[in-house]
């Protein structure tokens, strides 16, 4: 049976359970993905070598069944992965049986919108149409940008060009499709010629092929190359000054959204609600919005994840929370109006420069060796892969190793954002849900920071 | 404990002779030339998460992986459409395109797999080598072989999906019930996994039935500091026999105590880690920096660390990377890095990548054993893995673990004197080419005066703890290690292993154990 046959089965099926009062609701995400994926080598340091290329196409179906509960305020809940080679009704029974061990509060399931939201676009029909292509063009791009990288040996590089449609359906009506394409671009390059202890590893990533500057980020690689040399570990300090960069500024945002949305205080988690302060004092205030509707980001979408119409709006305001997430289900739970706030996250841009970090002292973390985030406990810690540290005079010493630690409301604090904006678009992964971020592209934090490393006058 | 062999489904066995005549249409004509497999994987997962909301879920997957190994090159189709049709027609492209590749080239190399009769079967763990001679004598390339992980059918929650949502609830119950007002919230999850595999080459027909459970338990202070406790095991219910009132009581306590627990000064201090925390540093110590691909792409620095002679540790830094765990000190079952064979159908056995302070030959996938690095070519060993069928295969560790020592962890403490306890691991990660390492704690314990006082300390900010210094500084610092259990009784089995996922650098996740004994380290950065 083909997925739409086998689909089309199911629908009814379940359409039939539905009318028989056997169940609630329910609702099928039907997916067809495909990816182009190539890990290369680089004997010489200078080209491309392929050692792997694959080729990968598949389908899957993803159910949610809601049944009667053990009363009227209770519903039954289940979540199963719905497989072609297995008979439709065995597998439906099997949810059945599983959602009635599972109670939950009841919540009416989000059905069509009176208004259509307008279409986003969340693919290129480039990576759709023609991904072999688009490969061939990336692999030509890089080619000859890292040629240009002067003083850079290649070690490594990883392409994955990758698609997909998804049909959604529900037992309210709701039916729509959602269609996703992403590049990840990945390379690892060290000094040529020289015996390294250090490597600059970094990867890129975008909705749309033209939006992956391969140019820039074969030259943003090849001048943290050049910066490489001899390094030290950081001081030892109870209070340090750190810049960082946009990737985990987005990250540390992403962990205070996670409190922004109402159903931490159902689930009796931390949270923030309207009113709340976050940070402020004599810094760059923090001006943070959501939205979906950015052309081909990570999170831009025309429905939120529970259905509902995705609309943008504030969060944020001069480090007050205005208004936050409020999805279908937990939305009831509250008694709060569900109001699709959903999508990208947008900061306004703050005002430092680089003329405005002359005279600081500072630690500017280029790279995080793995950056911990507790969206509970809103605090964080990492090793630091690579730094430089920054002296008030200007001079600069690079820095490696040691462990940056940091409390995200302290950090908050007296922080200053930079005047320049950036993005960042990550596709979901196994390892991290999908993120996507304009705003600026650095933050200076003065509070909240701790460093563990070297102690002045021990030889480490 | 009687336990049998988790069994293939015969719907599984079923797609023998078709991935068979697919590798017969990769291969036809140029065996000669290149080398080919076909492996199925198969997913069936139960979970069932209960806090304030209650989710029970089923995640099946199941996928097929074509390969050919052309010269130094692999080509690879994945899908999960089982058309026989269809797939043959993809064997014939993918066949193409191989021989397209290998047209350019001048004299590439040639791989010609083994025989099960030139397998070392001695060096094989014992459940790998019975079940390999299940038959009475030495397969075949035409006889299907079956490894399943160990099981006990008499307990009824292991296969019960309704049992396995009650004891979840009722864990979850008695979390709330221990904690009262202190904790915000509590919850469980509980996942039962079965993962099989069929593989085909013109050597072999196999397959492995991977049968696993994981207790995930967990409570919440109003400021938001979680506790969590991580119970798991290649077994069945089996695996939470340890399960208890005091278990729910002492996670609770861990809890409270935390809610107001001082932070730590940033710094160095003394260490003793607890077999999680010790497995994450062998993990990322010379777990990664010994892999394979790392090595062969310049990324690491242990074939230039090697070809020196460099010792990167002292006496008692010895590391081992084993799929074959099948016990582990009293336990009588291995944890989800282990494997009978890895997903090249390569069979799993033990490897020592670290010799007191000696770095042996990098953990190697088929083709980084034939491409070697600066060292030359060497041995492959059974770490071939992938996220899943929808993933790239790379080289990646197993169960990788620090040996036992000769100590007891009282004796560790006085040893210690002054220091603290990195006992509950949180995260981890390793810099290959530099020799950087951090391996996370959710908090320490403290140590005075050679004894443990029961007194928590968070991070200088309030979060985790991170754990990080120079690998070699690191290995150079170990004081002493504790026995396998580290009570003084004689050791048996391998040392304790804890459940375990690895990416790698930050992407392509695998299950993967890690472990060892009690550690006394010398002073290690803590922030």
């Amino acid at each position: 049976m083909d997925q739409k046959s086998f689909l089309s089965e199911a629908t009814a099926q379940l359409t039939a359970l539905v009318e028989s009062g056997t169940l609630r609701g329910w609702s099928l995400n039907a997916t067809a993905s495909r990816s182009h994926q190539r890990l290369f080598a680089s004997p010489e340091g200078t080209a491309l070598a392929c050692h792997q290329s694959r080729r990968v196409e598949g389908e899957d179906c993803k159910l949610s069944v809601y049944s009667p509960g053990e009363d009227a305020n209770h519903v039954g809940t289940a979540f199963i992965d719905l497989m072609p080679f297995r008979p439709i009704a065995e597998q439906l029974e099997e949810a059945l049986e599983l959602s009635r061990g599972s109670q939950n509060q009841a919540w009416t399931l989000a059905g069509p919108p009176a208004i259509p939201p307008a279409p986003v676009e969340t693919c290129d029909p480039q990576l759709r149409d023609n991904p072999e292509a688009v490969m061939e063009d990336i692999e030509n791009q890089f080619t000859q940008a890292f040629a240009r990288a002067n003083g850079c040996r290649l070690n490594s590089a990883e392409l994955f060009v990758n698609y997909s449609i998804s049909a959604l359906t529900s037992s309210e009506g709701l039916a729509y499709e959602v269609e996703q394409s992403d590049v990840y671009l990945e390379a690892a390059m060290e000094k040529a010629g020289n015996e390294n202890d250090k490597e600059v590893h970094e990867h890129d990533t975008s909705v749309a092929a033209a939006d992956l500057d391969i140019a820039d980020f074969v030259e943003r690689c090849a001048l943290q190359v050049a910066v490489l040399g001899d390094s030290e570990e950081p001081e030892t300090s109870g209070s340090a000054s750190i810049l960082i960069g946009k990737d985990a500024l987005s990250q540390m945002l992403e962990a205070v959204v996670m409190q922004l949305n109402c159903s931490n205080e159902y689930l009796k988690l931390p949270f923030l609600q309207p009113g709340d302060r976050f940070g402020g004092g004599e810094g760059d205030a923090l001006q943070l919005q959501l939205d979906p509707t950015i052309p081909c980001m990570a999170l831009s979408a025309a429905y939120a994840i529970d259905g509902m119409p995705a609309r943008a709006g504030a969060l944020i305001e001069n480090n007050k929370v205005v208004d936050r997430i409020v999805g279908n289900r937990f939305g009831q739970y509250l008694g709060l109006e569900p109001n699709g706030l959903s999508g990208n996250l947008v900061v306004e841009a703050g005002t430092l420069t680089p003329d405005a970090l002359q005279g600081t002292e500072y630690v500017e973390v280029i790279k995080f060796s793995s950056l911990l985030i507790d969206s509970q406990k809103l605090t964080w810690s990492s090793e630091i892969k690579l730094g430089r540290h920054i002296a008030a005079d200007g001079s600069v010493t690079l820095i490696k190793g040691g462990v940056v630690s940091g409390n995200l409301k302290e950090n908050f604090t007296g922080c200053r954002l930079s005047s320049t904006l950036g993005n960042v678009s990550s596709p979901p992964s196994s390892y991290s849900p999908a993120l996507g971020y304009r705003g600026p592209d650095a933050m200076l934090i003065t509070r909240g920071v701790s460093m563990a490393g070297q102690t002045k006058g021990e030889n480490a | 404990m009687n336990t049998i062999p988790y069994p293939l489904k015969d719907e599984l066995a079923a797609f023998f002779p078709m991935l068979g005549k697919l590798v017969q249409t990769l291969e036809a004509g140029v065996k000669k030339r290149l080398y080919a497999f076909a492996t199925l994987e198969d997913l069936d997962q139960f979970q069932s998460n209960v806090s304030r909301t209650e989710t029970s879920s089923i995640t099946a997957d199941r996928g097929l992986v074509l390969r050919i190994l052309a010269g130094h090159r692999n080509f690879e189709y994945a899908t999960n459409c089982f058309d026989e049709a269809v797939l043959l027609k993809e064997a014939e492209t993918l066949r193409k395109e191989a021989l397209a590749y290998l047209d350019q080239q001048t004299a590439p190399a040639v791989y010609t797999p083994l025989g099960w009769s030139e397998e070392p079967l001695d060096a094989f763990a014992e459940p790998v080598r019975a079940q390999i001679l299940s038959g009475g004598s030495l397969p075949t390339a035409q006889t299907p072989v079956h490894f399943g992980s160990a099981y006990d059918p008499s307990m009824s929650e292991s296969l019960s999906k309704t049992e396995t949502t009650q004891r979840s609830r009722a864990l979850k119950e008695a979390i709330e019930k221990a904690g009262g007002d202190q904790l915000a919230s509590a919850g469980t999850m509980i996942r039962r996994k079965v993962k099989s595999r069929l593989f085909v080459d013109r050597t072999r027909m196999m397959s492995q039935s991977l049968f696993s459970s994981l207790y995930y338990l967990y409570a919440v202070t109003p400021s938001g500091k979680t506790v969590r406790d991580i119970v798991g095991g290649m077994a069945g219910a089996e695996a939470a026999i340890s399960i208890d009132d005091a278990v729910v009581a002492k996670l609770v306590e861990t809890a409270v105590k935390l809610e107001n627990a001082p932070h730590i000064q940033p710094g160095r201090y003394r260490i003793i880690s607890g077999p999680d925390v010790t497995g994450v540093i062998a993990h990322e110590a010379f777990g990664h920096t010994q892999e394979g691909d790392t090595c062969r792409l310049g990324r690491s620095c242990a074939p230039g660390l090697r070809k020196k002679g460099t010792l990167v540790g002292n006496e008692q830094a010895s590391i081992i990377n084993n799929a074959g765990v099948f016990s582990m000190g009293k336990t009588p079952y291995g944890v989800n890095g282990t494997h009978f064979f890895d997903d090249e159908g390569f069979i799993a056995r033990p490897q020592v990548i670290l010799d007191k302070g000696v770095l042996s030959s990098p953990m190697n996938d088929l083709i980084s054993s034939l491409v070697g690095d600066i060292n030359g070519p060497a041995a492959r060993q059974s770490n071939g893995k992938r996220e899943s069928w929808k993933r790239p295969l790379m080289p990646r560790q197993t169960n990788t673990y620090f040996t036992a020592g000769d100590k007891t962890l009282d004796e560790l403490a006085e040893l210690c004197g002054d220091g603290f306890i990195a006992e509950h691991a949180h995260g981890g990660m390793e810099d290959p080419k530099g020799m950087g390492l951090t391996a996370g704690t959710e908090y320490l314990e403290e140590v005075k005066g050679g004894k443990r006082t029961g007194n928590l300390f968070l991070g200088p900010q309030g979060g985790h703890v991170e754990l990080s210094d120079p690998v070699p500084r690191l290995l150079q610092s170990i004081i002493a290690k504790s026995t396998i259990e580290a009570d003084g009784t004689p050791d048996q089995g391998e040392p304790h292993n804890k459940w375990g996922g690895c990416g790698k650098y930050h992407k392509e996740g695998v299950e993967a154990g890690c472990g060892g004994p009690w550690i006394l380290w010398e002073g290690i950065t803590c922030g």
